[in-house]
């Protein structure tokens, strides 16, 4: 049980990983997403990218 | 009801890693943009399904995809408005699609129409954006514009592919959203500024 949770806590932390990283991609190397909608960027992510 | 998955999965990984708050904010907005827009993909191919023109919505949002991520266009405050809206564009396109047939004159006058408007307007990204610099808004445009050129090449190839045929009226009608986008800008601009004026 120990090497399940062991496991998982690892899978779980690549995910993660993974998502976070994904935040500045999606956001400076399109102009828009494939949809009509968007989630208000936050404003850290905002001067993340306007300061590279 | 999106917020309410978006949040549960965010506390779930919080729950299991230690996040700093940047990274934390970062998580959750990925995490929105991939959950709206999976829903509205799945909405929408029920909806296509229903009426038996699923290929359709695939190959419009094969060719949207190449070309709606490097000119924008028109954005939704809403979460219903934007999946209303999406639907109504790829209905559109479909009726389009199935009931003009493209002639040489239809096929260049498209064309034209597209390309001046992805080299004059592109690209319209979302008011929640942050600012772009130029050398970033160039690269947009010629990234749109091998797009456009990309699917005519395509279409010359073979005239007869659904995917070639379908993908001219999304570039089209992405164009002409360009056309509506520019101008709710230059309107929103313009209000903003009488406002600030009294």
């Amino acid at each position: 049980m120990k090497i399940k949770g062991s496991n998982f806590k690892k899978a779980i932390n690549s995910i993660c990983s993974i998502l976070v990283l994904a935040s500045p991609i999606l956001v400076s190397k399109s102009a828009c997403y494939l949809f009509w909608g968007e989630p208000e960027c936050p404003e850290a992510l905002k001067q993340e990218i306007e300061n590279r | 009801m999106i917020d309410k998955i978006v949040n549960s999965i965010h506390t779930f990984f919080i729950q299991n890693i230690d996040l700093e708050e940047t990274d934390s904010i970062k998580l959750k907005y990925t995490l929105q943009v991939i959950i709206s827009e999976l829903s509205k993909v799945i909405i929408l191919l029920i909806i296509f399904s229903f009426i038996g023109k699923r290929i359709y919505l695939v190959y419009s949002i094969i060719t949207l995809l190449s070309i709606r991520i490097f000119t924008g266009g028109l954005h939704f405050k809403t979460y219903n408005g934007c999946l209303i809206s999406s639907c109504f564009f790829f209905l559109i396109i479909l009726i389009a699609s199935i009931n003009v047939p493209l002639n040489s004159l239809i096929l260049v006058t498209l064309f034209v129409f597209t390309i001046i408007s992805v080299i004059f307007l592109a690209p319209i990204p979302s008011k929640s954006r942050p600012m772009y610099s130029t050398p970033k808004i160039i690269k947009f445009k010629i990234l749109g514009i091998l797009s456009i050129l990309l699917h005519y090449l395509l279409y010359l190839i073979n005239n007869e592919a659904l995917y070639a045929t379908n993908s001219i009226w999304v570039l089209a009608f992405q164009a002409l959203q360009l056309i509506i986008g520019k101008g709710v800008f230059l309107y929103e601009n313009k209000r903003l500024k009488l406002q600030k004026g009294n």
